[in-house]
């Protein structure tokens, strides 16, 4: 309890560390964010107008303040260059990121754990070897080429087994619930693959540890097969392990995740981003950007508690109990 | 005199490490495909077979002849050219991400080893706060400003890997430091940072090489990734992230030209990742006969690196532990 | 090899019967030629320096080597052929036949179960039995080797060393196995808790009419718990007999070796000093 307490008190601290450094980010800029904004052929009246329009000739604290305050009242603000409401948007493209990562986390789960299990425990040495070889390689390949090369497998109308769509998204969503499933099969079944191959590695390294230890040799004193004890004891041992490596892979992996939707024109947050730099929307990428670092710093707080409550043995130690002077 | 030996020594025992590693065919492979990778870099600093900027509108997406080994692209470039001073705009970002990797992760490292103990603790929480951000997003926040750069992908993937390196080699760092010799070096009046870099740095070798060689894998996975998004490397700078950008939105007609990028990429990545694996293995005195015997020979025996063997011993079991905590492939 | 050559015979009554055990790891010859026998209500122990194999050959004997460790020969439970059997055969037996304790219990009891779970363990494996008669045995053994029923519910790291391999030893027992092997079982302990887990283990060895193979690297230990012993080196077996006569009249300078520094350390003395005030404060 004191542990999450603490945890969350840390997130809030990471919340406004990072706000203060993603406005401060926007205002290094050479020149002003109105300028930016504005374009390059912007007469000064324009840009002066703009700066009046969105506030910027006041002070940064008292910006930095209007802006966390909306932030907390829930309100993203609204894009200058569009028109409409940045929360409503972003919650549009989550609709089709968020189930991606899930798609894609599950898949890499059920590809990387059992395969990284086979590979410490199959019989056949080859067998070993061939896994270990797919986790080294799987985890040298380019998302985008990855994807790219199943596109060029799997996709409709020029892959070399025509299914699934390689193209967009159903206009209407998740309305037509079946099409939008379809259309996420082939880039979420990219993200299982490279990151699973990671997930696999990681398993596998984790359980050959494993292998060699005494809580296996335990379970097998106790009456377990050696594959009964990795599997029941020395996976659950590096469990605790494994939940954080798998979120903290699937955090770094949201540059793939970016890719891939772009890749294959996935309306996401990954290309909402990439098209509001591009447009030089700066507010709407300011506040895009805190939300996508509140939802990983999230990921860290959770992955953090899961931790805590797989691993008895953190139970009781605090949060700053092993830092440790030299 | 000293110095003269210890120069000696070093030359000696990195031609046995390099031997080792030559022994085994994964190391083989590694070595001999970053040798090339080097070896192309310098080349296409003078020489390419086609200059960048010729281009030959009438021959687009050509297919690999022996006028063009590896076909044209779009534009009618030649894709070989491309891609070999693609590769030294790669090796650039790799040798300078992994130095600011190393440097940053080390002061952090530095600082969660701080006497203060406050101090250590704030540098702790932080760290374990931003690990979970990733380094798109620290990309994405330089690039706002800055625009999108190779000094972007730089500074995002040393950020990021730095956080992580000194994650994972702090518990290893925290037992040197509290262990008897550096207690007693301290005692005997040796400056904390002395310390740190005679002691500690050494002792913790076996995790920053594998770190380190995974950093650099990544950040080629990192850079192709973050050019296709438009905050990588800038358009008209060769790199193999722009090689593969340019040809992806033609994969359906000419799939050929986005094969070799790739391809490139999967090599080099693998490789360093093998690199990093069979280099702890190979420099572990306690695993390396020979290495142990040219460091008896030499009296190179110091205390610090006798137990630099006993940990590393441990390591090599650690080290699964290492791999198991470090962050995924960034694309 | 100076005394009775019938120790080698009639091995119907044997708990335990090794004969000409080679095993090799990647190469290497771990044990050669290795010959033993436990009867049946036997306290035997296996002495030797580290690395002359002791725990290789107890490892053998539960088939827990390394995947790619090579045994020959033979190893006869109970009359029961183990070198060759299946995994599932071998699995049958450990836990029920053979109750096994390791030597540091902080790294064997797994860390995210709770002790309850873990004297169970065994149970569960090989008897199909209802609920609240398992926790009824749990908890029975749980006391027997001297810990409150409050600690059913406890994490291994919350207890005590001692406390850590009292839980061990009631793992190994709750299955009442008919041998029990011991590999160095105290040399994690301080010497005070030392004496309580050795004089807790005999008594319960004794109490269910076992047999013991106690592996240690302690003459001192050796007899005080057993009373006759193996002294091997280099992977072979060198010398057997008697605890006292191996003990007083050591045959080989290794086994001599291994006494003059047993004497050094006076374990006798000491234990007899402590005793008078024994207790359970592990």
């Amino acid at each position: 309890m004191r542990f999450l307490v603490r945890r969350s008190a840390l997130l809030l601290a990471a919340l406004f560390g990072m706000s203060v450094l993603i406005f401060l980010a926007l205002r290094v800029l050479p020149g002003n964010v109105a300028s930016v904004m504005a374009g390059l052929n912007a007469t000064p009246d324009r840009i002066a107008r703009l700066r009046q329009e969105l506030g910027l000739n006041r002070s940064y604290p008292q910006q930095y303040l209007d802006w966390a305050g909306d932030i907390i009242h829930g309100n993203l603000g609204v894009s200058v260059l569009t028109g409409r409401d940045v929360g409503v948007q972003i919650l549009s493209r989550v609709q089709i990121t968020f189930p991606l990562i899930l798609l894609g986390l599950l898949l890499s789960c059920l590809f990387g754990i059992p395969l990284g299990c086979a590979s410490i425990l199959a019989s056949h040495a080859k067998v070993r070897h061939g896994l270990h070889l797919l986790a080294l390689v799987g985890g040298a390949i380019p998302a985008l080429w990855g994807a790219m090369l199943f596109i060029l497998l799997f996709s409709k109308g020029s892959g070399l087994i025509n299914i699934f769509p390689s193209q967009g998204f159903p206009d209407n969503g998740w309305k037509q619930p079946g099409s939008a499933l379809v259309s996420l099969v082939l880039p979420a079944l990219t993200v299982g693959i490279i990151v699973g191959s990671s997930i696999l590695r990681y398993t596998r390294s984790a359980l050959q540890e494993m292998l060699a230890s005494e809580f296996v040799n335990m379970g097998m004193a106790c009456g377990m097969t050696r594959v009964q004890a990795v599997l029941r004891i020395g996976l659950r041992v590096v469990t605790p392990q494994l939940v954080s490596v798998i979120g903290l892979t699937f955090a770094e992996m949201i540059t793939g995740v970016m890719v891939i939707e772009n890749l294959f024109g996935l309306p996401g947050i990954g290309s909402m981003l990439v098209t509001d730099i591009g447009n030089r929307d700066l507010l709407t990428v300011q506040s895009e950007l805190f939300v996508l670092a509140a939802f990983f710093l999230c990921i860290g707080f959770v992955v953090d508690v899961l931790h805590r409550i797989l691993d008895p043995r953190l139970k009781n130690a605090a949060l700053l109990s092993s830092a440790g002077g030299v | 005199m000293i110095a003269m030996n210890s120069r000696r020594y070093a030359f000696r025992a990195t031609g046995i490490v390099l031997r080792s590693m030559w022994h085994r065919a994964e190391g083989r492979f590694s070595l001999l495909v970053l040798g090339v990778w080097i070896l192309v870099s310098l080349v296409s600093v003078f020489w390419t077979p086609w200059s960048l900027w010729w281009t030959d509108g009438y021959h687009v997406w050509q297919k690999p002849s022996m006028r063009h080994l590896l076909g044209t692209d779009g534009t009618g470039a030649d894709v070989l050219s491309w891609l070999m001073a693609g590769s030294r705009t790669n090796l650039l970002i790799c040798v300078l991400t992994v130095a600011v990797t190393a440097i940053f992760g080390l002061l952090l490292l530095a600082a969660m080893l701080a006497r203060a103990t406050i101090f250590a603790q704030i540098s702790v929480v932080v760290i374990d706060a931003l690990i979970s951000l990733p380094t798109v997003l620290i990309a994405l926040i330089l690039a706002v400003p800055f625009g999108p750069s190779v000094a972007v992908i730089i500074a995002a993937c040393g950020f990021g890997y730095g956080l992580n390196l000194a994650r994972i080699a702090r518990p290893q760092a925290l037992l040197i430091a509290r262990s008897g010799y550096v207690e007693s070096a301290l005692s005997n009046g040796a400056r904390a940072s002395g310390v740190f870099l005679r002691h500690i740095v050494p002792n913790i070798m076996p995790v920053l090489t594998v770190q380190l060689s995974i950093s650099a894998g990544t950040v080629v996975l990192a850079e192709s990734g973050l050019t296709y998004l438009g905050i990588g490397v800038q358009s008209g700078v060769p790199s193999w992230g722009h090689s593969l950008a340019t040809s992806v939105s033609f994969i359906n007609i000419y799939p050929l030209t986005v094969l070799w990028p790739g391809l490139i990429i999967t090599c080099i990545v693998l490789s360093l990742n093998l690199c990093g694996d069979t280099l702890r293995d190979c420099a572990d005195p306690l695993s390396n006969v020979q290495l142990r015997n040219a460091q008896f020979n030499s009296g190179q025996e110091r205390s610090g690196q006798v137990r630099s063997g006993q940990v590393s011993s441990g390591q090599a079991r650690n080290d699964q532990l290492n791999r198991v905590t470090t962050k995924g492939s960034g694309q | 090899m100076s005394t009775s050559l019938n120790a080698h015979s009639g091995s119907l009554a044997k708990a335990l019967t090794i004969r000409d055990l080679d095993v090799t790891i990647a190469g290497h010859s771990i044990l050669s030629q290795v010959s033993l026998d436990i009867g049946t209500r036997a306290r035997v122990g296996l002495i030797g320096a580290s690395g002359s194999g002791k725990s290789m050959l107890s490892r053998s004997i539960l088939s827990l080597l390394p995947a790619h460790a090579q045994a020959a020969g033979s190893i006869r439970l109970f009359n029961k052929e183990l070198v060759g059997a299946s995994d599932r055969e071998l699995a049958e037996m450990r836990g029920r036949t053979v109750g096994m304790i390791f030597q540091n219990p902080a790294s064997t009891l797994n860390p995210v179960m709770k002790v309850g779970r873990q004297i169970a363990l065994p149970l569960r494996l090989h008897y199909n039995l209802p609920a609240d008669e398992r926790l009824r045995r749990v908890e029975a053994m749980l006391n027997r080797v001297g810990l409150p029923s409050s600690m059913l519910d406890a994490y291994p790291h919350q207890l005590s060393g001692g406390q850590q391999q009292r839980v061990a030893i009631a793992t190994a027992l709750v299955t009442s196995p008919r041998l029990i092997i011991a590999d160095e079982p105290t040399t994690a302990l301080d010497s005070i808790t030392q004496l309580h887990i050795l004089d807790l283990l005999v008594d319960l060895v004794d109490q269910a009419g076992a047999s013991l193979l106690f592996i240690t690297h302690d003459f001192g230990v050796l007899a005080h718990v057993t009373s006759s012993c193996y002294v091997m080196d280099h992977g072979r077996i060198i010398e057997h007999g008697n605890t006292s006569n191996v003990l007083a009249k050591p045959s080989s300078p290794v086994t001599r070796r291994l006494a003059q520094s047993a004497e050094e350390l006076k374990f006798d003395n000491a234990h007899a000093s402590l005793s008078q005030e024994g207790d359970n404060n592990d």
